[in-house]
């Protein structure tokens, strides 16, 4: 059984994503949303820095407030996708448990 | 899928109560239903019916008050978290000697108990806050 | 999911806040008791600033608040007995467990993410 984590803040301001990459594991999702999807640039290092995997974790992004930002869509990196409401409905749908960083 | 929707943010200090409206509206959209909007902690100031944002600003409280309206949803605001507040429906606002309530009117004032109720009822309990 | 026979369920709180400068603590406690009343199985974690709640000796007086401690204190009259304090966030903050208010069980990430897989419905704050 799996989990979808949100996370609302940049991990240059709040250990929010740090404590969330602590205790996701393989097969849950991390959303990025409102504050949040400024991560989508330090994601990967921060994991890293941690000796978390994130290979085994879907990693998503909301896209309306990723471009109300000014961050672009194209710009994501690979590992990175956008959804937009319906996906996270359909995300929250999807993973048995949902724990909401903020 | 049966939803609750916890929110712990006031209107405009924070995204938090636009993205938890914008999750409802994309959930009844699909089909799900929506057992209960709890309004807790900062979130009571969602059911706040004084609020008057400015004019080219969108109106988080009537946005709120029309969904819970129109799709007929259990909506509660926590009364511990409402009253010291200053968010009152008309009987504590004459309970408590208070000029009058302010309660939105698709909203009543309860207790934690309800939360935990919708969170027996509910297949997923998603929260929002600041 | 849904409620077995007896209407309870697995329900978790993650305390991540430390106490009085914001009320989250305090509302996360209240929502504890509240799920513990309703007698549903509730576990306790507190993870990051959150472990400061369970700092010995505090005079919340001081400031016109109630003692969070002390109201911690209360949790086995409640009958929730499951209460956690994830090591690695008492240790960077130079929290040793037997200098603690209350007693908990020291987890680490593993064990909070086990928690979490076998919740019903987990609360962060």
């Amino acid at each position: 059984m799996t989990t979808l984590h949100t996370v609302n803040k940049h991990s240059l301001n709040s250990d929010l994503l740090s404590s969330c990459l602590r205790v996701a594991r393989a097969g849950d999702c991390i959303l990025l949303i409102e504050d949040g999807i400024y991560n989508v640039r330090t994601l990967e290092d921060l994991a890293a820095g941690q000796g978390c995997e994130l290979s085994g974790l879907q990693c998503c992004v909301l896209r309306d407030d990723l471009t109300a930002r000014g961050v672009a869509e194209n710009a994501l990196p690979d590992f990175i996708s956008a959804v937009d409401h319906t996906g996270f409905v359909a995300l929250a749908c999807a993973h048995r448990q949902s724990v909401h960083w903020f | 899928m049966k939803f609750t929707i916890v929110l712990y943010a006031a209107p405009y200090s924070s995204q938090a109560s636009l993205s938890a409206l914008r999750f409802a509206q994309a959930a009844l959209e699909q089909g799900h239903e929506i057992v209960r909007v709890f309004f807790f902690y900062d979130g009571v100031h969602n059911t706040s019916a004084f609020s008057v944002p400015a004019q080219d600003e969108y109106d988080l409280v009537r946005a709120w008050n029309a969904l819970i309206l129109e799709h007929e949803i259990d909506a509660v605001s926590c009364v511990s978290s409402a009253l010291k507040r200053g968010v009152l429906d008309t009987r504590e606002a004459v309970r408590y000697e208070r000029t009058g309530g302010n309660l939105m009117e698709s909203v009543v004032l309860s207790g934690l108990g309800q939360l935990v109720d919708a969170s027996l009822k509910s297949d997923r309990v998603i929260s929002f806050g600041a | 999911m849904t409620s077995n026979a007896s209407g309870r369920r697995n329900l978790t709180f993650i305390s991540r806040r430390s106490p009085y400068g914001s009320g989250y603590a305090k509302a996360c406690l209240d929502m504890v008791l509240s799920a513990a009343v309703f007698d549903q199985n509730v576990t306790l974690v507190f993870m990051d600033e959150g472990v400061l709640q369970l700092l010995p000796n505090q005079q919340a007086g001081n400031i016109h608040a109630k003692d969070l401690s002390a109201a911690l204190a209360a949790l086995p009259l409640y009958d929730v007995d499951k209460v956690y304090a994830e090591q690695d966030s008492l240790t960077r903050r130079g929290l040793l467990p037997d200098q603690l208010a209350i007693e908990v069980m020291l987890c680490d990430a593993d064990k909070i993410a086990e928690i979490i897989r076998q919740s019903d419905v987990v609360f962060t704050l």
